[in-house]
């Protein structure tokens, strides 16, 4: 017989947990198969908290509180109304159907109606289907093949280390924060300490921007290594803290599994043309799960994929976009979780493959990393060429088949060097080679640039904080600072956290640091868009 | 028994008590299998089941278990929270354990008394609902609670007859009250009333009777021609700043604010000829002329109700309460003035409500006071004749015809609405003012009195428009509720408050916009690092006394800096992933 499914209901103290013990009082049956979860307020129920039981294999979900303006704390439910509304996005783009969230005003006198609600949910998740998340029984895993500590350390050069401290000096983090510094880490190490480096928290303090390796004269890879230390921490049980609650990282996970069909072309312009094979692979990354979490921001992450679409298409090209692309796991990677890192690759690839694809596009430089880098070690040759959506677009301007008819009027701008694309894989003249060919722009370099670039923050959503957002408004003032107008940037994560420093609460003036933040994709479309363009003159 | 200091790094060490509540639970749900079934859950160290748990001898079982066992943390599965969450956290506080070291599985009202004809999926449900109590049960923390004082006087803003009659129910009960009025004169719109219904009697002579009290009254120190300017603080602790005489600069440090700035009259500029016709009146203008008595060449009086009330979505929606009261009552003194005077009153629906007002419209119908019923999609229509006279256009429902009566006055019943001096209080005090515009209680039923801030309470027609009597009856409630805290002393906050990691803080402010009760406020800071390093930076802060544990924040924090005590995220993950495996 096919078990019921499985239901987990969140219940406000005042109203629905009330209303649920009065079906109680009263004797009313309903189906067995649902858990409670007692919170004060439905307001309280996070989106995280929701893909959490669908990741631990429930059915469906039930946010339940007080009517509309009975709240006990005035508001609360319709802060839960909206909270479920774009946790019902992402359950859509999943694929695993925002049906299976629902939303039910139950006051304390609404004994009947709890049973009810219960009745006609489990019905209705019987018709849907069970959770495809669900694992039936553990399953066995194939060993994740991974270097010993001992070998990584002799494998980044650790050892060479001469103790100069122009990693420590040059570290933003250590300008904040003078007990984290990669020389003492370093140093710890040498001197025989191996197990402390795994249990340090400055372990998962670090950057990854590579600031310090850029500078070493010894060469040491320090990223290399702080990266292997998260993946040795994390087969101890120790992660780091992740911001907004570890959701991005858990759709990630949630993207690992094998049974996850997402729905996640929505964001497509009706005139887009795609097509499902063919030389060219648009890899889209995680903009439309982007689009929903950073709504409140305005980060537009969305942007970026729409305008790379229309220039391929403007140049005649039909990119090839999967449709089940998953995350290319950038952040699995750098906060040591293999395991579903590999499932990840693996799937990728495959898929990539599939469509005879000979190339593929990014328009992320954590993307670009890491199937340029980190995929093959995991999968072997590729079989595909990987490049990133600047070096796409230098190229087709360089071949002459772009034509900007000068929108622009002295429009001047600067440009933020990620991480990913810059200290990591040198890619620094395609980005500046678009900007200078857009007629009428000025491009205005930060004080810091190229190798010299400051990390936008927030690596792997890792440590987000005081610090975090010390070092963002330091690098808006800097932009400021060069009189650009727009600040251009070629990573939906500058992207992200550079609008989040701006959005809320400064503790500086605002005109210190506000600049309009354009993606790179989105920017080369502005100038070649005469209908859009007339307003930004 | 004084708490034993805890530790905070020390092992879970769990104590599961599993009620049968006579046959409650015990009857469906196999209660021994739960036992042994929790004995197997990691961090506990004891369980046991009990007939009646709540019992002094379930109580005092608990109480000999948790030091016998050295028991640190303890889960009883019975009935819900909602019922013994008190009484058995306070076993647990007798046993020298922290209050909120307990939590409770619902196995009664959640599981026994739902399932009961299938007690095979009852017992696995009690099983998961044990599991997911110890789930949580191992990470509680410790929680104090934090007291503040609270000074012992009131501030009254507004002295109509609501301010004075709270500033009087506080003085009398030996609380220092600041009445503070905007005006020059004392009582409100009292003062533009002649009678007051449904007793007739005076006005002026009802409020001289209050005012004297007030002035006599040594607790109330009265200020007119006062402003509120600022005001900073919270519960038990407000700083007031006020303007009088339009100079002198005077402050208040008080435990509690009523806030009773009453309303005013709608002036119905434009509707049926007021403004353009020197004899269409409001009921307040009918009320000043008919104190000299009626004109001579009035002989005819048409009343409409409902000008400007009862609006469509968008307009003023509400009822005004007090205008069907107030026509009868003016209706019935021109009747008495003149007794061949014709009056008419064309109404909606004619709120005559209770004993004394059914009585009221009895004796005004005796008097031979017509009514005419009139639909809103057909109203009344006001014309002038070329000799100067009024002629108004009525559609009667009862006779389905339009008429047409001749009057000399045209008497408007318009609603009373918030005034600007009161608008300009919401934002000043930060308390909410509702879709009419009048101030928003807490909760309608719950805090009727109440503003969600605490500290703050309303009263009289800044509340909602309504008679006389039912406005002393609201200033004796508010004045009641804000008796509490003062006479206590103390306001405890709630443990289950908001707490900032601050490294983990952006300063973005996302806390503060979405907190209810303003219980958030962001600091100024310097971040130092030295010797080269120095910025500023802004951290959230929690009041804690007036943080009221709804959650709110957590959600909006962007890092996780703000986190809910004893509903943290990790509590309640634990307890989503123990929902149905272990």
């Amino acid at each position: 017989m096919r078990s019921k499914p499985e239901i987990l209901a969140f219940l406000c103290n005042w109203c629905s947990y009330a209303g649920a013990d009065l079906t109680g009082t009263s004797r009313i049956s309903y189906p067995a198969n649902v858990r409670s979860v007692r919170v004060m307020c439905s307001g309280r129920v996070e989106p995280s908290f929701i893909l959490n039981a669908f990741m631990n294999g429930i059915d469906g979900v039930l946010v339940s509180g007080c009517h509309p303006g009975d709240c006990h704390y005035i508001s609360g439910n319709l802060k839960a109304e909206k909270n479920v509304k774009n946790t019902k996005k992402i359950l859509k783009l999943l694929g695993l159907g925002s049906e299976r969230l629902r939303l039910e005003w139950i006051s304390a006198s609404e004994g009947q109606k709890f049973a009810n609600v219960i009745t006609a949910f489990t019905a209705k998740l019987e018709r849907m289907g069970p959770n495809p998340l669900k694992q039936k029984h553990k399953q066995k895993e194939a060993p994740v093949k991974r270097t010993p500590i001992s070998q990584v350390i002799e494998d980044t050069n650790i050892r060479l280390c001469l103790e100069c401290g122009k990693c420590s000096s040059s570290c933003p983090i250590t300008r904040m924060n003078p007990d984290f510094s990669p020389r003492k880490t370093v140093k710890r190490i040498i001197s025989g300490a191996e197990k402390i480096s795994v249990n340090d928290p400055g372990i998962w303090t670090c950057l990854t921007c590579g600031l310090c390796q850029e500078r070493c004269p010894s060469d040491v890879h320090y990223v290399d290594f702080v990266r292997a230390c998260r993946e040795e921490a994390q087969q101890m049980g120790i992660t780091g803290t992740c911001s907004h609650k570890d959701m991005l990282l858990d759709l990630q996970r949630i993207m690992a599994n094998p049974k996850i069909n997402q729905k996640r072309l929505g964001w497509l312009p009706k005139d887009a043309k795609i097509s499902e094979s063919g030389d060219l692979l648009y890899f889209v990354g995680c903009l439309p799960y982007f689009d929903v979490i950073f709504n409140d921001i305005k980060a537009n992450s969305i942007e970026t994929a729409k305008s790379v679409v229309r220039i391929m298409n403007k140049v005649w090209i039909k990119p090839v976009i999967l449709k089940n692309e998953r995350c290319c796991g950038h952040d699995l990677n750098f906060t040591g979780d293999m395991e579903n890192f590999e499932k990840l690759a693996k799937m990728n690839v495959d898929a990539i493959r599939q469509t005879k694809a000979k190339k593929v596009v990014t328009s992320c430089a954590e993307c670009y990393r890491t199937m340029k880098l980190d995929y093959p070690k995991i999968v072997g040759d590729l079989g595909f060429e990987v490049v990133h959506v600047s070096e796409f677009l230098a190229d087709i301007i360089e071949k002459e088949q772009l034509e900007f008819p000068g929108v622009f009027k002295d429009k001047k701008l600067t440009y933020q060097d990620p991480c990913r694309l810059g200290r990591h894989m040198g890619v620094y003249d395609s980005p500046r080679n678009v900007i200078k060919n857009i007629p009428e722009t000025d491009l205005l370099e930060m004080e810091r640039n190229r190798e010299n670039s400051m990390c936008c923050g927030v690596s792997s959503w890792l440590n987000c904080g005081k610090i975090a957002k010390q070092i963002q408004i330091d690098r808006l003032i800097e932009a400021k600072a060069t009189g650009a107008d727009w600040l251009i940037t070629a990573c939906p994560k500058c992207q992200i956290h550079l609008k989040c420093a701006m959005s809320g609460e400064l503790p500086v003036k605002r005109s210190k640091v506000d600049v309009k933040v354009y993606d790179l994709p989105v920017l080369v479309e502005k100038a070649l868009d005469t209908k859009h363009s007339r307003k930004e003159r | 028994m004084t708490e034993k200091k805890p530790d905070r790094n020390e092992k879970p060490r769990i104590g599961v008590f599993i009620c049968h509540c006579g046959i409650n639970i015990g009857g469906v749900v196999d209660i021994p299998k739960v036992v042994e079934y929790a004995k197997t859950l990691p961090g506990v160290a004891y369980a046991e089941s009990n007939l009646y748990t709540c019992s002094s001898e379930g109580t005092s079982k608990i109480n000999d278990k948790i030091k016998e066992h050295n028991l640190n943390r303890v889960v009883v599965a019975s009935c819900t929270p909602r019922t013994h969450e008190p009484l058995f956290r306070a076993t647990c506080e007798e046993a020298g354990l922290n209050k909120y070291l307990f939590e409770m599985a619902n196995i009664r009202e959640h599981c026994s008394w739902v399932h009961m004809k299938e007690p095979k999926k009852a017992t696995k449900k009690a099983k998961d609902i044990v599991r997911m109590a110890v789930a949580k049960a191992r990470l509680l923390k410790p929680q104090d609670e934090t007291e503040v004082e609270v000074t012992p006087a009131t501030l009254v803003i507004g002295a109509g007859i609501s301010g004075m009659e709270a500033a009087l129910c506080l003085a009398h009960q030996g609380f220092k009250v600041y009445l503070v009025e905007k005006e020059t004169e004392v009582g409100g719109m009292l003062r533009k009333l002649d009678k007051l219904y449904p007793t007739d009697e005076d006005a002026a002579a009802f409020l001289d009777s209050a005012v004297r009290a007030v002035k006599a009254n040594k607790n109330v120190d009265l200020h007119t021609s006062t402003i509120i300017e600022d005001v900073k603080g919270y519960i038990g602790n407000f700083e007031v700043t006020a303007l009088k005489d339009g100079k002198d600069k005077i402050a208040f440090n008080v435990g509690t604010i009523i806030v009773a700035t009453g309303a005013e009259e709608f002036e119905p500029t434009g509707m049926y000829g007021y403004g353009e016709q020197k004899s269409v009146v409001t009921q307040l203008e009918l009320e000043k002329i008919l104190k000299e008595g009626l004109p001579e060449n009035v002989n005819k009086v048409v009343m409409i109700q409902c000008v400007g009330a009862m609006e469509e979505p968008g307009g003023r929606e509400y009822c005004s309460r007090i205008c069907c009261a107030t026509a009868l009552k003016n209706a019935s003194f021109i009747k008495e003035l003149k007794p061949n005077a014709d009056v008419y009153v064309l109404y909606r629906q004619l709120q005559a409500y209770g004993r004394e007002y059914e009585n009221y419209y009895l004796r005004a119908q005796e008097k031979n006071v017509k009514f005419i019923n009139y639909l809103p999609e057909k109203p009344p229509t006001v014309k002038t004749g070329p000799d100067g006279r009024l002629s108004v256009n009525v559609y009667n429902t009862l006779i389905g015809k339009e008429i047409p009566i001749d009057c000399d006055m045209v008497v408007l019943s318009t609603p009373l609405v918030q005034h600007e001096a009161g608008k300009s209080l919401s934002p000043l005090l930060k308390v909410p003012l509702g879709a009419d515009g009048f101030f928003l209680e807490a909760h309608i039923k719950l805090r009727p009195v109440d503003f969600a801030t605490d500290g703050i309470y309303v009263c009289g027609t800044a509340h909602s428009p309504k008679a006389v009597d039912e406005s002393i009856i609201q200033a004796h409630a508010a004045a009641s509720s804000a008796a509490i805290p003062m006479a206590m002393g103390r306001v405890s906050s709630e443990a289950i408050t908001a707490g900032v990691n601050e490294d983990l803080c952006r300063g973005c402010g996302k806390c503060k916009e979405v907190c209810e009760y303003n219980a958030i406020t962001l600091e100024e800071k310097i971040m130092e690092v030295e010797p080269f390093f120095r910025a500023p930076i802004l951290v959230a802060k929690v009041n804690d006394v007036i943080c009221k544990g709804c959650g709110s924040c957590a959600i909006a924090c962007p890092t996780g800096a703000i986190a809910m005590k004893h509903f943290t995220d990790k509590q309640i993950l634990a307890e989503i992933k123990a929902a149905y495996r272990s």
